[in-house]
């Protein structure tokens, strides 16, 4: 479990706090999904949980150890995999595997058999004696995933993990955070690719300009209402629009209708307009997208340009 | 945790900067050996020769004897001899013990005959010329004295009597030495007799090679009287020669601590600066750390192994470096550096190679990118160490203090003690009595035992602990 209680960081007093009060949790066997925009604060929310950085204020507990105060003890219940891992480039893979499996107190003896198990089950098999410098971006997100798997932690910080894979790659974290969220881990999932988020998570955590702006459920998700219908008719006149302004916001161009924010049944407007004579030639809904639901948070807030 | 360490130490060991200082040191040490030709200490024996000669019915019996710088009588040399103004020539060669007994025919040998003289594949460094005299069985020198080097230490001089008997046979003689005071050198002394000098050594062998310790009390000023005397009192033989004073001897020891001073004292502090960069600051500020930071180890923890590992792989590059120049003496002056001497310089190195890792460390916490963290080491190097001698001179100099009186060294020595690269140069003042070779009694300038080993303690302690203390403070 892990637990982020009022995350405060300032890096720079002018340029004012990069995350504010942050609060959230995470259970175990559950996803919670972290969305913002570039720069909101979850790269920097991360790096505080993953130990790296200091917060200015608040905690983060990972399974009740504070990673600043009992940071041992935290980091060994903790897998780390961030956006852009950096690691040192002349090392080899099974070298440095075996370096950080000190740190977990792995018995030298048995450092090299776990970790070159972990670098095959991460798809790096071949590359365990290849230097880091030769790896791709993905390749080095496999092997940030084998290292953090060294301790079987219950809790892991998945940092943007699915950009820059290919997909292969997407899918093999995908099913990778499955089978971890079947075997009851603690997953946080920064990603920018929404879809992604909105299919695994269990929970989503909305940051913006470093504050969150709400934590959702995945069934509050699927119960939000507000979709998108299109339409394309015969003729659009005064009368379509005041009809169809009742259930949304309406936007004409030339024969096409766009209702956004749309509540209602689509087809029973498609049997009312036909009713009404007008020809119905083209009529499609969309549910919102979490991103829908994103910009729509924003916007409620008043701070979506 | 073994693993840990072993896997820092090895980076650290195999970091390229760190190898390079280090091989560059190692050239560097073998720069010695031209420095010890320089310092008039030799260590190629030359070839040397002395004579003595008596007439016989049919000419001159002649006695020669080949000997190297140490008094070493050498086999195998050959003399190239040719009578001046009458007909001689003769090619010879040195037996085992260094000698070689010929006759040159004369008609007469009533007056003196002269030789001259060519070692093959060797440039003489004596007259080339002998000259034949003497009495039927009494030949013309019956000893010759001479200064050698001493064979375990070149620096040290020693007495080499050539002597020979009637007819060539083993001597029996007796040295003797005085010790004559600078006022009264080049003067009369007086009759010589052996009363009035210190007994030295029986002369029993055709070539002998008498120890000579020069005696505490006396001054470089002083010259020393060396004289052969036959049994019944009669001199025969007498070297005035300059004192060998201990002072202005060079030992081994003296020429790799000006060595290790001039020279590993610029590089041990840019290798450690180096290394410390390798092995913590470039990941550091590249944050290759924060793969190791995530794993369950505490920052100081890491921040503690690292230093130990630089600490240990600079510490073994150190003595690696002094085991070379040390390996120099053993094969060219057949002798080796001191233990205290070994382990007092590398202990001063040491802990100049922990105040610089421990400073860049330091440093490290507060830069944010490679270029200012390059930046501030080359500058650490520089400022402390490379041009220290120059900003103190300067610094000296502005403040209108003369450069090399009593109290500038008191200023240059104090500021030394802040200085961690200067470690070794006051361990060194704490040895030899002398600060920029001016012999002074060095508890006035406050270099004693307790303050060298708190100095000492102080470098390696105080840089660590600003590190450990701002690697929880800063990001």
């Amino acid at each position: 479990m892990l637990q982020v209680q009022g995350l405060t960081k300032i890096y720079s007093s002018k340029a004012g706090p990069a995350i504010q009060d942050v609060t959230f949790d995470i259970n175990d066997g559950e996803v919670v999904g972290f969305v913002g925009l570039n720069g909101a604060g979850k790269t920097t929310t991360i790096r505080i949980a993953a130990g790296v950085i200091f917060p200015t204020s608040g905690t983060v507990k990972v399974d009740g150890f504070d990673i600043v105060r009992d940071k041992v003890n935290a980091s060994r219940k903790l897998g780390w995999v961030p956006e852009l891992p950096n690691f040192e480039q002349n090392a080899r893979a099974i070298d440095l595997m075996k370096y950080y499996a000190g740190y977990y107190r792995i018995e030298s003896t048995k450092a090299e058999k776990v970790a070159m198990e972990l670098l095959r089950e991460t798809g790096l098999a071949g590359a365990e004696r290849k230097k880091l410098s030769s790896f791709s971006q993905g390749m080095k997100k496999r092997f940030s995933l084998a290292a953090s798997l060294l301790s079987d932690p219950q809790n892991f910080l998945f940092d943007e993990i699915l950009n820059g894979l290919d997909p292969e790659g997407i899918m093999f974290f995908r099913n990778l955070i499955v089978d971890l969220k079947k075997k009851k881990k603690a997953i946080l999932l920064s990603s920018h690719i929404l879809s992604e988020v909105q299919e695994l998570s269990d929970r989503v955590v909305f940051i913006h300009k470093g504050k969150v702006i709400r934590v959702s459920t995945k069934q509050e998700l699927s119960a939000v209402e507000g979709g998108f219908l299109f339409l394309k008719l015969n003729t659009v006149d005064d009368r379509v629009r005041e009809y169809l302004k009742s259930y949304g916001k309406v936007e004409v161009e030339g024969d096409k209708v766009n209702v956004t924010d749309f509540k209602g049944d689509p087809s029973l407007i498609n049997a009312e307009l036909v009713k009404m004579g007008y020809l119905v030639r083209e009529i499609s809904y969309r549910t919102p997208s979490l991103e829908d639901y994103f910009f729509r948070l924003i916007k409620e807030k008043g701070d979506y340009n | 945790m073994i693993s840990i360490l072993a896997y820092d130490l090895k980076k650290a060991m195999t970091s390229r900067g760190m190898l390079a200082v280090m091989l560059f040191m190692i050239l560097f040490s073998l720069a010695i050996i031209p420095l010890i030709s320089q310092t008039g200490v030799s260590f190629q024996p030359g070839v040397n020769y002395d004579y003595s000669s008596y007439p016989t019915s049919n000419g001159f019996n002649v006695l020669m004897v080949a000997y190297n710088s140490f008094g070493q009588p050498l086999s195998g040399i050959t003399f190239n001899l040719t009578g001046v103004n009458f007909d001689f020539s003769k090619t010879l060669t040195t037996n085992t013990s260094g000698l070689v007994e010929f006759l040159v025919p004369a008609n007469s040998t009533q007056g003196t005959l002269e030789l001259n003289v060519n070692i093959v594949g060797s440039s003489l460094s004596q007259p080339n010329q002998i000259f034949l005299s003497g009495k039927p069985g009494i030949p013309s020198f019956l000893a010759s004295i001479n200064l050698v080097s001493d064979v375990s230490n070149a620096s040290k001089k020693d007495i080499f009597v050539f002597a020979v008997g009637p007819n060539f046979s083993k001597p029996d003689y007796v040295l003797y030495y005085s010790i004559i005071p600078a006022s009264k050198a080049g003067g009369f002394y007086g009759p010589l007799n052996e009363s009035s000098m210190k007994y030295l050594a029986d002369i029993k062998d055709i070539t002998t090679v008498v120890n000579f310790n020069v005696p505490s009390n006396v001054s470089v000023n002083d010259m020393l009287l060396v004289t052969a005397f036959q049994r019944n009192g009669t001199m025969i033989a007498s070297l005035e020669t300059n004192i060998i004073s201990p002072n202005i001897n060079i030992s081994a020891s003296q020429i790799a601590s000006g060595f290790l001073s001039g020279i590993l004292s610029v590089f041990v502090p840019l290798m450690a600066i180096l290394g410390a960069y390798s092995i913590y600051g470039r990941d550091r500020v590249s944050g290759v750390l924060e793969s190791v930071l995530v794993r369950p180890v505490t920052r100081r923890s890491l921040l503690l192994s690292r230093f130990i590992a630089g600490l240990m792989a600079s510490a073994a590059a150190v003595i690696i470096t002094i085991l070379v120049v040390d390996l120099i003496f053993a094969v060219k002056l057949n002798q080796y550096l001191s233990a205290t001497f070994i382990f007092s310089s590398w202990a001063s190195l040491v802990v100049e190679v922990a105040a610089f890792i421990g400073l860049l460390f330091a440093i490290s916490q507060l830069t944010k990118s490679t270029g200012a963290l390059i930046g501030a080491g080359i500058g650490l190097f520089l400022v402390l160490d490379f041009l220290w001698q120059l900003i103190v001179f300067f610094a000296l100099s502005a403040a209108g203090t003369s450069f090399g009186s009593d109290y500038a060294l008191h200023i240059q020595t104090l500021l030394d003690f802040f200085n961690p690269s200067q470690y070794l140069a006051l361990v060194q003042i704490y040895q030899t009595h002398t600060i920029l070779n001016v012999p002074v009694n060095v508890s006035n300038y406050g270099v004693t035992l307790a303050t060298l080993l708190i100095d000492g303690l102080a470098w390696v302690l105080l840089p660590l602990l600003l590190a450990l203390w701002l690697v929880v403070r800063k990001d």
